[in-house]
């Protein structure tokens, strides 16, 4: 073999130039159609994404409505909201069923229901009648007490997404008294779900009396996803009335609640300026129903 | 021959690039591939590779040198996968030496030449189109194949033994 005839049988076999560039046009066609479908089909995948992120966000930070509030009683404990105490309105839903406490710009922190955790929805109180709040508590496997709490300079923070709270203090009870759910006993400490040290305003924190008596339902470990222990959604108690306050959250509606006209200051937890009669804001008021009343009121929940 | 010329002319578009070095293309990628259809395949898949990185390739100093890298390591990209589909041909180096059926038969003779190529493993085929093809020195053909200048002379030299061919100073005689 000499190298002519390698030459020649190499280049036996070339290629038509025009069919090459034909195929490179169809191949650069398909890569672009490629492109495009790919790029359709992430966009599809984003645009999925963002809605079942935007539908898990609002599940997670959503205002509960009274439908909410029964289902998620009822299979226990463990939803908690992510709202943070800055955005929540606070109030106490007055005889007529009307929040009668207009939201308090970034200081409002309430203490939650069971179902809802420690803290409640943003913007306003879920709906929910006092004695059924408790029954749905009570089948949550929450606690309803009479006690005598003191504070114990003890606090933890929390995720407001997971835990339901900025922070919590806890809060040694003593003279426990059951009233309904699993019995809680003197010396439990449990934790009062609220604003960070030095955020909150006193009204819209968690009050709490001079000689630390409450009446409160205490809910499951469960509902802080363990942070903390049980925790608190109490009710000072002065001179034989529960003072029902909006860090509550709670709804009076169809009972007859009379406005707190006691002198005696209520103490903001963490801290805060006190609370009394003469302080608490028009539209804001403190309502109270007798201790005696309350306990018929969990007795029939 | 060919994929000369361009050198730092950056500026040209990859169309003008492949119009002006279209010819030279064609025919290296025919005698590598051993078969026009193939060919065109394999050349249009390594100019779609180019097409791709044209800015940055265009601003090398020999645009044409990797463009033939790229149509080399579509080659033996492809050489692989067919042999992982096919049933891979003899390598029985003693079935090449086998007679002629007919040697004065020129058509006859084509064909076994065409023959003996096919049967060159693919680094082989590549370094004797380079060389006896395109008259490429081997330190391009060693940066064609990725290899070292030692390689691509054992490559030819094995290449020459299958095909029958002896060195003879910058030619090849029988």
């Amino acid at each position: 073999m000499n190298l002519d005839e390698l030459r020649d049988a190499l280049g036996a076999h070339d290629p038509s130039p025009n069919a090459v560039l034909a195929e490179l046009g169809r191949k650069r066609r398909r890569g672009r159609q490629r492109m495009a479908a790919a790029s359709g089909g992430l966009a599809v995948v984003v645009v999925i994404a963002v809605v079942v992120g935007a539908i898990a966000a609002r599940m997670s930070t959503g205002t509960p409505t009274a439908a909410s509030y029964s289902a998620s009683g009822a299979g226990g404990a463990a939803s908690v909201p992510a709202a943070s105490p800055a955005e929540r309105g606070s109030g106490v839903a007055g005889p007529n069923g009307a929040d009668r406490t207009a939201p308090l710009p970034g200081s409002s922190v309430r203490q939650g229901s069971p179902q809802l955790g420690p803290q409640g929805a943003q913007g306003s109180c879920a709906a929910v009648p006092l004695q059924a709040a408790i029954a749905s508590a009570v089948r949550g496997g929450a606690s309803v007490i009479v006690a005598t709490g003191a504070l114990t300079g003890k606090s933890a923070s929390g995720n407001p997404a997971t835990a339901g709270a900025p922070a919590f203090y806890a809060m040694t009870l003593s003279s426990v008294r059951t009233l309904r759910g699993p019995a809680i006993a003197s010396g439990s400490t449990a934790w009062i779900p609220g604003a960070a040290a030095g955020t909150a305003s006193s009204v819209s924190s968690a009050l709490l009396a001079p000689g630390g008596q409450l009446f409160a339902i205490v809910s499951p470990r469960a509902v802080t996803h363990d942070l903390v222990g049980p925790t608190l959604r109490l009710a000072p108690i002065v001179g034989g009335d529960v003072v029902f306050t909006p860090s509550g959250c709670w709804d009076l509606t169809g009972l007859q609640p009379s406005q707190y006209q006691a002198a005696t200051p209520l103490r903001p937890v963490p801290s805060g300026a006190l609370v009394n009669a003469a302080s608490q804001p028009a539209e804001s008021g403190l309502y109270t129903l007798p201790l005696a009343t309350v306990e018929q009121i969990v007795a029939k929940a | 021959v060919g994929f000369r010329g361009l050198g730092k002319e950056g500026a040209v578009t990859f169309d003008e690039f492949v119009r002006a070095e279209m010819g030279m293309l064609t025919r290296f990628a025919g005698a590598l591939a051993g078969d026009r259809y193939l060919a065109e395949d394999m050349l249009s898949d390594a100019l779609l590779k180019v097409a791709r990185r044209w800015r940055r390739i265009s601003a090398m100093d020999d645009p044409a040198a990797y463009v033939r890298r790229v149509v080399v390591t579509t080659y033996l990209d492809d050489r692989r996968k067919a042999q992982r589909r096919r049933t891979a041909p003899s390598a029985d180096v003693a079935l090449l030496d086998r007679p002629v059926a007919d040697p004065a038969d020129a058509v006859v003779e084509r064909a076994e030449v065409i023959r003996l190529l096919a049967v060159l493993p693919p680094q082989q085929k590549a370094a004797v189109v380079l060389r006896y093809l395109l008259d490429e020195p081997d330190e391009r053909i060693a940066g064609a194949l990725g290899c070292s200048t030692g390689t691509v002379r054992s490559h030819l030299s094995r290449a020459r033994a299958t095909l029958r061919l002896v060195a003879d100073g910058e030619g090849v005689s029988a």
